[in-house]
């Protein structure tokens, strides 16, 4: 299908003024090209779902019948064995708890970490959106840059620090990084849309007497749930599925649920089971797996407004 | 009180600022300064000018990294956009069941790399996997072990992250189409400007900055796409399926060697500057007046 | 004592110098309104007043007390802005009590005070709403009912009106009117509609490129424009400005204006003026009458029986204007609906004389 033909349907759609030609040949063949273009969609839609797909089957099936059967069959007996013993008898490395433990340490991790940035980007994001000084633009950019470097250009002075601050290889070491690296998205995310309130509102609550927080509590909080959704949804997908500080800055009691799922699927010892390596990794990916199902439309605002500015 | 009054804000964004400074651009600084030293295990601060470069672009492992980032990126970033600005196009024709499909096109962005790898490398896996079963279905001679030969396991990384990713850049280019005033198109239409045209000089250049965003979006992606070679590779066989982001992260902890790890973080941020930095000018310049 | 002084204000950012060496002073009760075109500086005086921005030199005063560098909400002010700026999260009622609560006032004050302004504004049914549920008109009650129920020394409006539509800006406008002159509030008002400049305001301060062009009643700046801007800007159709030469002979004053087609049209002033050669005479369109049966007038066209070639004639109701080409310029004359005037034909129009302005073409100064 040619976009041509694509953007002639689009267009004879939208315009009910056009005259339509509406030969019989032409129907037959828009309906043929409806056919494709359905075809194409759920070919595609297939492929995005075959890994999970085979995740889950596998996840269900004992490794007698992964070894005999096919990887796209669905389980002849489905067992939930491999999911019990991923939560809590897995090998990572020589520690064999399953991901309980580790799973426990990304929730302990992520929600100090989405809150605290949360809260400083929706008061950075205030500033620079609606009490601008002069030079608060340069901050913004200095702040919006931090957004783009590429992490290993901090790694080795964070190992550093972590250690010089006693936070080396612990959940508060991990909250710290995630904080710092996530302030450049969250304040993005608030400044971006406090920017669409009108200044107006600030005037007239200054000249009532209000203060700069009497300000932001009473008039932007209540304003901004939307925009709080987002960058929570954000942050947390972002923290949850971090691998590379987890495995760069976290020590053997306090990794994160993906470095240990690595590990497991590693793990050298006894058997393969990728029966239990699929469940692990279904568990690692449930909370934001679950995240996007219940607030898909919050996740993709997040994604947009983190790529295109404004 | 009035000056605390009226330094509220600047006091607000201080700490903010200042972890920026220290966190961002002084660890960079840092990371340059020891990329210029003689660093190995421990980091040494005496100057030794651009031996580590020196040292990093003669090392065969660095080459394979950056041959390979230039493989992944440029085919990762084409097959997404491609991709991409398909689904969307095909999904602005008042398909019916639009929302579940674009849900599922865009699922894979809310895994972790991790997963993605770890479910690949099992899909993948030669001995049991998508090969098998193929075989399964009776194409005996159905080969697909590309994860375990050098010379093709890049491309199951940019399968994989193609996978992860072009539902994203669906969701982009879709609201990206569905922006372009209708009024234009129908005034277009009346004046009878011919489709293709019309598609060729009004849709498409409205566009224009969202390829942009995307491409964006996408080489900043492949620049630091770590997690899923580890995943899926772990960067191999050998070193075969190398990228800068992991063989920075083997040279500064596996192989104890600071200097090369500095200098190969300092290019990978050379070459993001190189993308980055132009957009984020154009980007800002406009919004100064506000 | 005067309720607001400004004297000698500066505002720049940086080189650019937005507002230059302001002075004005108040009495209470006064309905001042700020206007001139948009950029004109006039919205940004407005908030200098009000403290909102900071300003680079001079004081500002309100009922006696130095407030420069004084923040807004100790000045002892309200304002209406533009936008309305209601609290989109708050109820109607809290819109209007935020600021006492903000200042501590005990609620049974707040209620009292939140029933006695309701009720002047006649939007108690609206109380519990939220803005986003009200009209334009009803919004900009409520914006007024916030500054009201503050009882401040000093209002400050910054164009309130512009939002609405046509109809309801007559009607706001006369009650705004009405409440001023029910409160004695001493009121400033910034607006670029000169028609509410003129009905509103007790003292008028037109401004254009940060700097005050004159100051006066409305009777004074419509009457006796200072400049060819003032006269221009104020007064809709607005004023004609004619190119004309001034003979100054034996007590009386010949002015001489290019006629397309035709010789000069030669008017006498009985009055000897000192002109220079080159002027430009600005007269209001309800100024020129038709010359029959207006023959007492002082300025009465002489020479080729003041005829005058018309360009167009736009029927107005109440009025008819004709418009014609003298010096150059179309200059509009505003005549009696029933006047038998004609497109392209001539027709005999009279200058009342008394009424007019004469400006020097160089600075654009008046000159009378």
């Amino acid at each position: 299908m040619t976009s041509r033909t694509v953007l002639t349907k689009r267009l004879s759609r939208d315009t009910l003024t056009t005259p339509q030609t509406g030969s019989v040949a032409k129907g037959r063949r828009n309906t043929m090209l409806r056919w494709g273009l359905y075809a194409i969609l759920i070919l595609f839609a297939l492929f995005y779902l075959m890994p999970l797909f085979v995740m889950l089957t596998t996840s269900l099936k004992s490794l007698e019948e992964i070894r005999t059967g096919s990887l796209l069959a669905l389980p002849r007996e489905i067992t939930f064995a491999p999911w019990a013993e991923a939560w809590s008898s897995a090998c990572a490395g020589t520690q064999c708890e399953g991901l309980r433990p580790f799973f426990w340490n990304s929730v302990l991790m992520a929600v100090p970490a989405v809150a605290i940035s949360t809260v400083i980007g929706a008061l950075n994001g205030y500033v620079f959106a609606q009490w601008r000084f002069p030079g608060a633009n340069l901050f913004f950019a200095a702040i919006l840059f931090g957004c783009f470097i590429p992490f290993q250009v901090v790694l080795l002075p964070m190992a550093q620090m972590l250690g010089l601050m006693g936070l080396a290889g612990t959940i508060p070491g991990l909250i710290f990084v995630h904080v710092i690296y996530g302030i450049g998205f969250t304040t993005l995310f608030f400044r971006n849309y406090y920017v669409t309130i009108p200044q107006e509102l600030v005037r007239a609550a200054k000249v009532d007497g209000a203060g700069f927080f009497r300000i932001f509590f009473s008039i932007f909080l209540p304003l901004s749930l939307p925009i709080i959704t987002v960058s929570v949804i954000w942050q947390f997908t972002q923290i949850w599925n971090d691998f590379l500080f987890g495995v760069s800055f976290s020590g053997p009691g306090s990794q994160p649920v993906t470095v240990a799922l690595n590990n497991i699927v590693n793990s050298t010892t006894g058997v393969k089971a990728y029966n239990v390596d699929m469940a692990s990794a279904i568990i690692a990916a449930l909370p934001t797996l679950l995240v996007y199902v219940v607030a898909g439309k919050y996740f993709i605002r997040g994604l947009t407004a983190g790529s295109v500015k404004g | 009180m009035e000056w605390l009054d009226r330094n509220v804000p600047k006091l607000v964004l201080a700490p903010s600022c200042v972890a920026i400074l220290v966190f961002v651009y002084g660890f960079i600084a840092w990371t340059a300064w020891i990329s210029f030293t003689k660093s190995r295990l421990m980091p040494r601060y005496e100057l030794d000018g651009i031996g580590q470069y020196e040292r990093l672009f003669a090392a065969p492992r660095w080459d394979v990294a950056m041959n390979n980032l230039f493989i992944f990126g440029g085919l990762f970033i084409v097959i997404s956009m491609v991709i991409g600005l398909a689904l969307a196009i095909f999904l602005d024709q008042k398909i019916r069941a639009e929302g579940v499909l674009r849900t599922i096109y865009l699922y894979p962005m809310a895994l972790s790399l991790i997963v993605t790898g770890t479910a690949w490398k099992w899909i993948l896996n030669p001995g049991l996997g998508i090969q098998e079963a193929v075989r399964g279905w009776g194409f005996e001679g159905f080969t697909f072990d590309w994860l375990i030969r050098p010379e093709m396991a890049i491309y199951t990384i940019v399968l994989a992250a193609v996978w992860q990713a072009s539902g994203f850049v669906m969701a982009l280019f879709l609201a990206g189409l569905r922006s372009v005033d209708t009024e234009i198109i129908r005034a277009a239409q009346v004046d009878g400007i011919p489709t293709h045209r019309i598609y060729s000089a009004i849709i498409i250049p409205t566009m224009a900055p969202i390829f942009l965003s995307a491409f964006i979006v996408l080489a900043h992606l492949a620049i630091k796409a770590f997690d899923l070679v580890i995943a899926l590779t772990g960067g191999g066989p050998g070193y075969a399926t190398d990228l800068p982001a992991t063989y920075m992260y083997a040279m500064a902890f596996s192989r104890g060697d600071l200097g090369q790890a500095a200098s190969s973080a300092m290019i990978m941020m050379l070459v993001i500057f190189a993308i980055v930095v132009p957009y984020l000018y154009s980007e800002l310049r406009p919004r100064r007046d506000q | 004592m005067p309720i607001l002084e400004i004297d000698h204000l500066q505002k720049a950012y940086g080189d650019t110098h937005i507002l230059h060496d302001i002075n004005i002073s108040i009495e209470e009760g006064d309905f001042l309104v700020l206007v001139g075109p948009s950029g004109c500086g006039k919205s940004t005086l407005l908030n200098c007043i009000a403290g909102l921005e900071p300003i680079t030199g001079g004081t500002v005063r309100i009922a006696g007390r130095d407030v420069t560098g004084v923040s807004p909400k100790d000045r002892d002010i309200a304002m209406v802005f533009q936008s309305y700026a209601l609290y989109p999260t708050m109820s109607v009622a809290k819109n209007i009590t935020f600021g006492m609560k903000v200042r501590g006032v005990d609620k049974a004050t707040q209620d009292q005070k939140l029933a006695q302004v309701a009720s002047q504004l006649q939007i108690e049914p609206l109380l519990n709403r939220k803005p986003g549920q009200l009209s334009g008109g009803q919004r900009q009650r409520v914006a007024m009912g916030r500054a009201l129920v503050r009882d401040p020394k000093l209002f400050l409006f910054d164009e309130p009106l512009s939002n609405l539509d046509a109809k309801l800006r007559v009607s706001m406008r006369t009650e705004i009117k009405k409440l001023h002159q029910d409160l004695n509030a001493s009121i400033v008002y910034v607006t670029h509609d000169q028609i509410e400049a003129m009905t509103l305001a007790t003292r008028i301060v037109v401004m254009k490129g940060g700097v005050i062009q004159q100051i006066g009643t409305p009777a004074e700046i419509y009457n006796r424009p200072a400049n060819m801007f003032v006269a221009d800007f104020m007064g809709s159709p607005a004023m004609n400005l004619i190119p004309a030469r001034v003979r100054s002979e034996a007590g009386q004053t010949r002015i001489e204006i290019d006629r397309s087609g035709d010789a000069p049209l030669v008017i006498t002033d009985p009055v000897s003026r000192d002109l220079p050669a080159e002027i430009v005479l600005g007269v209001r369109p309800e100024d020129i009458h038709e010359a029959t049966g207006n023959a007492h007038l002082p300025g009465t066209a002489q020479g080729a029986g003041g005829d005058v070639m018309i360009d167009i004639v736009e029927p107005a109701g109440a009025d008819t204007f004709a418009v014609t080409h003298l010096g150059g310029k179309p200059v509009t004359a505003r005549l009696r609906a029933e006047s038998a005037v004609r497109a392209r034909a001539p027709f005999p129009l009279a200058f009342d004389l008394s009424k007019v302005s004469y400006f020097s073409p160089k600075d654009g100064e008046r000159l009378n």
